[in-house]
């Protein structure tokens, strides 16, 4: 592994410090299980590393108002096993309790899951299902932006908007209601220790009468970002929700599939299929929630 | 009346459990010795090509590098594998697959290791690499070995196939492909070399196969076997994929030239591109049966591809042809097999020597058999079943220790208990 | 590069040691504290070979600095016996069979041992998910599965007797 200078900032103000001082030539350390592999492989030579992990202040998950904040610094054992999450938010309690491996998840934060963004990253999958949106964080001032916005930055790196002096402090999306279901679903070789082939999320917000007023579905692993499944949301609003319905959906994520795996390797085509079939998870879970909730 | 042995039909606990529960097991990559140098190879990054120049210079001029060795190091036979002698230690007259050892470099650290690798140049002349069967034996496809790139070819013939055939009632044909595994073993190779107290030559090594590595480092050193000891360390899984060599003549030649220990360990990737692999097979079968379910006639055309190096593609393709009948009687059978070289991984020894290959093949056939002529798939396999006194296309009668109607009636009671 | 310092409780003794910081954790065990049953299997992980109890929690240690390892509080496999007696786990292994070529087995334990601490009677599923980051390749999951569900048996029954906490 090359040689670098190595720093554990305490406080966010001195990690925002370092970041200043040292920009491009810098590389952030958050949970590690990504930028470790790359570097002792070779990959990635930063000439600093910034470890922000032992920012405990960052590690939460917190309720204001109608919103969840979770700081960038939670690990996945911490969002999957949060009461909160695991009652309300199940896409992300569900994406982020199939993270890679225990010990995986034990390291692991979603914040180094969001701003690395593989195209295999469950936890970018459930948090644009979520419409979240984050926090970064620099000694020039904070801004945030939706997640979408952010991945489709340009920023140090073409991964994402994160500029070469912040840091990204946290995520936050609207707590769904109880008329809100959500589910993830992720098809991979084995249970645990696999990547992803698809990890998908969807939210579905209905009324009183059971008649859908808002969607979100979008699948891990299909684009470079979870691919956005526009046409089927647009069907499932304004309607009745019902398993007919839901499965009214499945030619338009194929077709969906097809369109962005057209260009692609031949071996990623039976994803216009097996999209299928993880939605039809994904609607028995939906279903379950939603009627297992009273309207009123 | 049951006899009570001590041992047989009781759990013991292995000889060296209680290490490894510890953690003390020695595994190669655990041996740490004074003065001990760090070994690594430079690799090829093209599967089939001449070196038109090496430049090792500015590896050697490296602070902390103490050796950075070629072929003209060599001062034995730069020839090894298992069965025919097709592999080089480091690449003399071309490289034959991705990966081919180029030159080997011992420093003083893992980290003057790594930039000495790096400053190592090759300039190579391409040739057409050959991936596939096919190519290898089109008439105008470059040769990797000798003047042929087939392998070997074997046949196997027992009874009137044809007449047999004419005979039968139904007759099923169909082509199976198996594709390349990797073994996988936990443990990536690792291997240390040193001169002991007494000046022996010595390898640990992550190995199956000591006797054979001592003998392959003998020869390319150019000593006698008594001056050259090979110890095999606790080795973390092999399946078949540690019989090869691996580091164990790259570490004695950097020994040999530094007189230092020297320990080389293999990075996954490494190891899983130059370990050897199950050969991908393609196996042509037409089988023909009566129409009560009876094996009448066999006939097998199978294409195996072992690589860039022969390992132990001989033993495989003969394993292969003995077992295309799988446990079942057929008293005509002709099969003919050839297998070629390519510029892909070296095909090797990996559990069951290829008849896991033909066994997709003949349970395949089996299977469409009993659907073709509505028996129950148990029972037709039952049917042509081997038995004692079976005789085999090989000539060889079964005397003793067939289990296998036992075994199929046990697995469909346990099956039926589970479904 | 400078060299940084690094202090952590390995194995129940407090330790410092200077070094560079391009190195891993499972580097640092193995090569500054000779710690050598942190196995390394596939570098990215994926194996669970390289797994340490890291303040409490089963970790891989191939994919982590070893500045992470500064104030921390790591067990590996060598931290378990006490005074010459094998922790339960390792007993349970034993008896059971559970260790076959062994390279995986200082990570199984040291899973099952961090599921422990947490948790000391944990169901089969829990059993079954808190192992699920480590591969044998000999495939023996079924003995180390029996023999982790042993030691959480045994350790029952203990209790019942008024025996001692499992740490």
């Amino acid at each position: 592994m090359k040689a670098f200078e190595f720093f554990a900032p305490k406080t966010l103000a001195e990690a925002k410090g370092l970041l200043n001082q040292y920009g491009e030539s810098a590389a952030i350390l958050a949970g590690g299980t990504d930028i470790v592999i790359e570097m002792n492989e070779g990959h990635r030579k930063p000439d600093v590393v910034i470890d922000i992990k032992k920012l405990k202040d960052l590690a939460y998950v917190r309720i204001e108002g109608s919103k969840i904040h979770i700081g960038a610094l939670t690990t996945f054992e911490m969002i999957s096993s949060d009461p909160v999450i695991r009652e309300r938010v199940r896409v992300l309690a569900e994406a982020a309790s199939k993270v890679g491996s225990p010990q995986i998840r034990s390291l692991g934060t979603i914040g180094g899951n969001l701003a690395t963004a593989s195209v295999a990253g469950d936890g970018v999958s459930a948090m644009m299902t979520l419409n979240a949106s984050v926090v970064l964080d620099s000694v020039r001032g904070q801004r945030q932006m939706p997640l979408a916005e952010f991945l489709d930055g340009q920023g140090v790196s073409s991964r994402n908007a994160l500029l070469a002096d912040e840091i990204m402090t946290e995520v936050f999306f609207e707590m769904p209601d109880n008329h809100t279901a959500t589910a993830f679903y992720k098809l991979a070789k084995r249970k645990s220790l696999a990547i992803s082939v698809i990890g998908a999320g969807m939210l579905v917000q209905v009324d009183g009468a059971g008649i859908c007023i808002k969607a979100s579905m979008r699948g891990g692993c299909l684009a470079r970002y979870p691919l956005h499944f526009k046409a089927a949301e647009e069907h499932l609003i304004g309607n009745k929700i019902s398993i007919d319905l839901l499965e009214e959906t499945l030619p338009m994520l194929h077709d969906a599939v097809y369109e962005s795996a057209k260009s692609r390797p031949w071996s990623v085509f039976y994803k216009k299929e097996s999209v299928q079939g993880v939605y039809r998870k994904l609607f028995a879970a939906i279903l379950e929630q939603l009627n297992g909730k009273s309207y009123e | 009346m049951t006899k009570e042995y001590s041992v047989i039909g009781k759990s013991q606990v292995k000889v060296d459990a209680l290490e490894k529960v510890l953690g003390t097991t020695k595994f190669a990559a655990d041996y740490n010795l004074p003065d001990m140098l760090y070994g690594g190879v430079f690799r090829s990054t093209v599967a089939h090509a001449t070196i038109n120049s090496l430049k090792l210079e500015k590896a050697k001029a490296l602070g902390g590098v103490e050796a950075v060795l070629d072929f003209h190091d060599i001062p034995g036979k730069n020839r090894f594998g298992i069965i025919i002698k097709d592999e080089p230690c480091l690449v003399d007259d071309k490289i034959r697959r991705y990966g081919d050892a180029l030159a080997v470099v011992a420093a003083r650290s893992p980290e003057i290791l790594e930039a000495a690798l790096a400053l190592i140049e090759v300039d190579y002349n391409e040739i057409e690499p050959i991936f596939t069967f096919e190519r290898a034996l089109a008439a105008d496809a470059p040769i990797i070995h000798g003047t042929t790139n087939i392998h070997q070819v074997k046949h196997l013939v027992c009874g009137d196939v044809d007449a047999a055939f004419e005979r039968s009632d139904i007759i099923i044909e169909n082509t199976y492909s198996t594709h390349r595994l990797s073994h996988m073993f936990i443990e990536p190779d690792a291997g240390i070399a040193y001169y002991d107290d007494e000046g022996l030559m010595t390898v640990v090594a992550s190995t199956q196969n000591p006797h054979y590595d001592r003998n392959e480092v003998a020869s390319l050193l150019g000593l006698p076997y008594n001056q050259v000891r090979v110890i095999q360390a606790a080795t973390g899984g092999g399946f078949g994929g540690k019989l090869d060599i691996s580091v164990q003549c790259h570490c004695a030649l950097l020994t040999y030239h530094t007189r230092k220990p020297v320990k080389i360990v293999r990075s996954r990737s490494e190891s899983t591109m130059v370990s050897s692999k199950r050969h991908p097979m393609i196996i042509k079968a037409k089988t023909g049966a009566s129409r009560d379910g009876m094996l009448m006639a066999l006939e097998v055309q199978m294409t195996g591809d072992t690589g860039a190096y022969a390992s132990y593609g001989p033993a495989v393709i003969t394993r292969a042809m003995a077992h295309c009948t799988g446990p079942y009687n057929i008293p005509n059978v002709r099969a003919d097999a050839t297998f070629v070289y390519t510029n892909n991984p070296m095909g090797g020894a990996f559990r069951g020597f290829g008849v896991p290959q033909v066994a997709v093949c003949h349970e395949g056939q089996m299977n469409q058999l009993a659907r073709a002529l509505s028996i129950d798939p148990i029972e037709i396999r039952i049917k042509n079943a081997h038995q004692i006194g079976s005789k085999l296309p090989t000539g060889q009668i079964l005397e003793n220790s067939v289990g296998f109607i036992e075994t199929l009636e046990k697995a469909r009671a346990k099956a039926e208990d589970v479904l | 590069m400078n060299k940084i310092s690094i202090s952590l409780n390995l194995n129940g003794t407090d330790r410092t040691i200077l070094v560079y910081p391009n190195r891993r954790v499972v580097d640092l065990l193995r090569e500054d504290f000779k710690l050598t049953s942190v196995k390394e299997g596939c570098s990215e992980g994926e194996c669970g070979a390289c797994t340490v109890i890291f303040n409490g929690d089963a970790v891989t240690t191939c994919c982590m600095l070893a500045g992470q390892a500064d104030q921390s509080t790591i067990i590996t496999l060598e931290g378990l016996a006490k005074d010459g007696e094998l922790d339960l786990l390792q007993q349970c292994f034993l008896d059971e069979g559970a260790v076959q070529c062994g390279y995986c087995t200082p990570g199984m334990i040291l899973a099952a041992k961090a599921l422990l601490l947490k948790n000391q009677s944990p169901t089969e599923a829990q059993i079954k998910l808190a192992m699920s980051g480590n591969l044998c390749r000999c495939t023996g999951y079924q003995k180390i599965h029996a023999a982790v569900k042993s030691a959480v048996v045994i350790y029952k029954d203990k209790m019942a007797q008024g025996g001692e906490s499992i740490d």
